[in-house]
């Protein structure tokens, strides 16, 4: 899966040293007025090169709404620079919007008193995107993303995943060339978002660049090809979710059950990058434990030696560290808990 | 799961167009503001009835305090150098509906969208914010004038007032550039709402100090001196002052029709230049800290 990127290629977004600051201010009594500075993104540094599916991952709150929405312009930084698609997030904002198509506040955002047609009509001329054009686009989109069934409805009799699915395709109306997607799976079931996942590598195939955000580890490992995991403010660790995982220097552990030869036994642990082999029984039932280093290179091997020796085998798994893991190894937190400040 | 077919369309076959002009995103904003009010059909008709409603109160009152309506003609005359207060009365509300309506409308639209996300959505196009308050502004207006006039012609017809006397041509001039000021304060006013999100308390009190300095049942000229002299920066205060010499033959501010309508052409370019100056300033100074979308 990993995607060769190319290093000397100018990248589409670069964030030099972006800062911000929410300043909430909360009456206490009269005249008393508190002020609380809440420091959501610190000095951060990135940058995403064309072609990437590149993914932030980080706990509620960490600040990954906050990065996007100076990405595409709602906000203006309390320090720093960024550049989207080589032009400066504050000064040529009109020229970002323009390459960026954006989901960023889940299904809000559409008329609920009009219908999805209208809203898609609406706001790909906004977009400014010529009629002709437009027609087919929304087409195109209402059959990709499976829509006909109620694109014609009102917006607000639509289920929350419904709502989605229309803003997700909003935001591909104008055609940018960068995608940018803040938990576009939030309020969707598993198989739409399954659904939205292949669509986004499917775009990414064509060409487009893809900056996704979530706090899910799962969705971030199937689809990203780097990822950087941002917490606090801060990124805390950029890689691809292999380099990520690889760094836990943890082993993998295969389970193996069935009748396993003495002859079989003996092979497997030969094979290089293989710990130990040892006959574990749970509940009464027995299976052999197998540490390694990395089960991708060892797998060959081991079904070599059982099929070679006549062995029977009747299940294997295998249980690899994930990008969750990695998330506890350099915060001592888990991903699901909940880092939002609140100003009040 | 459906494989995904692009058939004869795919984003990548998309050679990159060239953006269309700002005039159908204009149109296309105006129009989805009224296709939605459209789904809202009980919000117009109560729109039209509300002159006449309003205008009742006084004019009974008046009838009531001079005893007969004759007295109350004749009182009225000594204030205001007019007896047909009933015209006076509806004039006054019907020029105070348009202009509330349209501060009131605008705000509330503004607030809605940001509300429901959509102003966020707007703000992350290629269509200039300039362009999306112009076009809702107009709306605003246009949904204001239309029920002013209908409401107007209504309330003509319960209180047996002729609305084709006078100068009817002078008035609607004078309504059609005394209105594009009422845009600008509409901006400003639209930005106060958008910063501090207390839609109806701004409401409340733009309405009563828009209705004192507008003289909406009462000549201008018996308020203090001071406020008397802040009713004269406030556009909407020359627009019925103007609108009744027009239509029942009374003096006009500056003592003459062109003097007036200059005054009004004046303000007609600085509202709209200021308005849209404060509500940048408002956006700018909301981006560096937390941005307009936040509800
Ligand atoms: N408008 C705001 N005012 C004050 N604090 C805010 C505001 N928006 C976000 N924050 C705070 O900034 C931090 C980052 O939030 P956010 O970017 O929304 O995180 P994420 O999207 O990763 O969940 C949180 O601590 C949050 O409470
Ligand atoms: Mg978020």
């Amino acid at each position: 899966m990993a995607v060769d990127i190319g290093q000397n290629e100018k990248p589409i977004i670069k964030v030099e040293g972006v800062s911000k600051n929410y300043i909430t201010k909360t009456r206490m009594g009269l005249f008393k007025k508190e002020i609380k500075v809440v420091e959501a993104l610190k000095e951060l540094n990135l940058e995403i090169q064309p072609g990437e599916i590149f993914g932030l991952l980080g706990p509620n709150g960490a600040g990954k709404t906050t990065l996007i929405k100076i990405l595409t312009t709602l906000l203006i930084p309390t320090g720093g620079t960024a550049m989207v698609a080589n032009y400066d997030i504050v000064e040529d904002a009109n020229d970002v919007r323009r390459s960026v198509g954006c989901m960023l506040m889940g299904e809000r955002g559409l008329y609920w008193k009009l219908t999805g047609r209208e809203n898609l009509h609406l706001f790909g001329s906004l977009y400014r995107v010529p009629n002709d054009y437009k027609v087919k686009k929304i087409e195109w989109l209402i059959e990709v993303l499976e829509l006909e069934e109620f694109i014609d409805r009102p917006v607000e009799s639509f289920s929350s995943g419904q709502k989605m699915k229309v803003a997700f395709a909003k935001a591909l109306i104008h055609d940018a060339p960068i995608l940018i997607l803040d938990e576009p799976t939030i309020a969707m079931d598993f198989a739409a978002a399954r659904k939205l996942r292949e669509v986004v590598k499917m775009l990414n195939k064509e060409g487009k660049t893809i900056i996704y955000t979530t706090h899910l580890m799962d969705e971030a490992q199937d689809l990203c090809n780097r990822i950087a995991i941002i917490d606090h403010g801060e990124i805390i660790a950029l890689d691809t979710p292999e380099n990520l995982i690889d760094q836990l220097e943890q082993d993998d552990i295969i389970t193996l059950s069935g009748e396993i030869s003495e002859k079989t036994i003996e092979q497997i642990k030969s094979i290089e990058g293989v710990h130990d082999m040892s006959l574990v029984s749970k509940n009464g039932n027995e299976h052999y434990k197998i540490i390694c280093i990395d089960h991708k290179k060892v797998l060959p091997g081991l079904i070599t030696s059982i099929t070679a020796n006549g062995s029977v085998v009747n299940s294997i798994n295998v249980e690899e560290p994930t990008l969750g893991d990695v998330f506890i190894k350099l915060t001592g937190r888990s991903l699901s808990e909940d880092t939002t400040e609140r100003g009040e | 799961m459906a494989v995904v077919t692009l058939k004869e369309f795919s984003p990548s076959l998309a050679k990159s167009y060239n953006q269309k002009s700002f005039t159908h995103a204009f149109w296309m904003i105006f129009k989805s503001k009224w296709t939605i009010i459209s789904r809202y059909k009980g919000f117009l008709v109560f729109e039209m009835i509300f002159p006449t409603i309003f205008a009742a109160l006084p004019i009974i009152m008046g009838i009531a305090f001079a005893g007969s309506i004759e007295a109350a003609r004749t009182n009225f005359m000594l204030q205001t150098g007019t007896e047909d207060f009933v015209s006076y009365m509806v004039i006054g509300a019907g020029i105070y509906f348009v202009v509330n309506t349209a501060l009131w409308n605008f705000g509330m639209l503004l607030r809605w969208d940001q509300q429901s996300g959509v102003l966020e959505s707007y703000y992350l196009t290629t269509t200039p914010v300039p362009v999306y308050l112009m076009a809702s502004g107009l709306y605003a207006l246009s949904r204001s004038m239309i029920s002013f006039i209908i409401g107007f012609l209504i309330a003509c017809a319960v209180f047996q007032v002729n609305p084709m006397k006078g100068d009817l041509l002078f008035a609607i001039i004078f309504l059609i550039i005394g209105i594009i000021p009422v845009y600008g304060l509409s901006f400003i006013f639209g930005a106060i709402i958008l910063k501090y999100k207390q839609a109806n308390s701004i409401m409340g009190i733009t309405q009563w100090l828009v209705s004192l300095f507008m003289g909406i049942f009462f000549p201008i000229t018996i308020l203090p001196w001071i406020l008397q002299k802040i009713a004269y920066g406030f556009p909407p205060s020359w627009v019925t002052t103007d609108v009744r010499a027009s239509l029942l033959g009374l003096e006009y501010y500056l003592g003459s029709w062109w003097a007036d309508l200059s005054m009004l052409a004046f303000f007609a370019i600085v509202f709209p230049i200021f308005g849209y100056y404060f509500y940048h300033r408002i956006e700018t100074s909301s981006k560096k800290n937390a941005g307009l979308g936040q509800f």
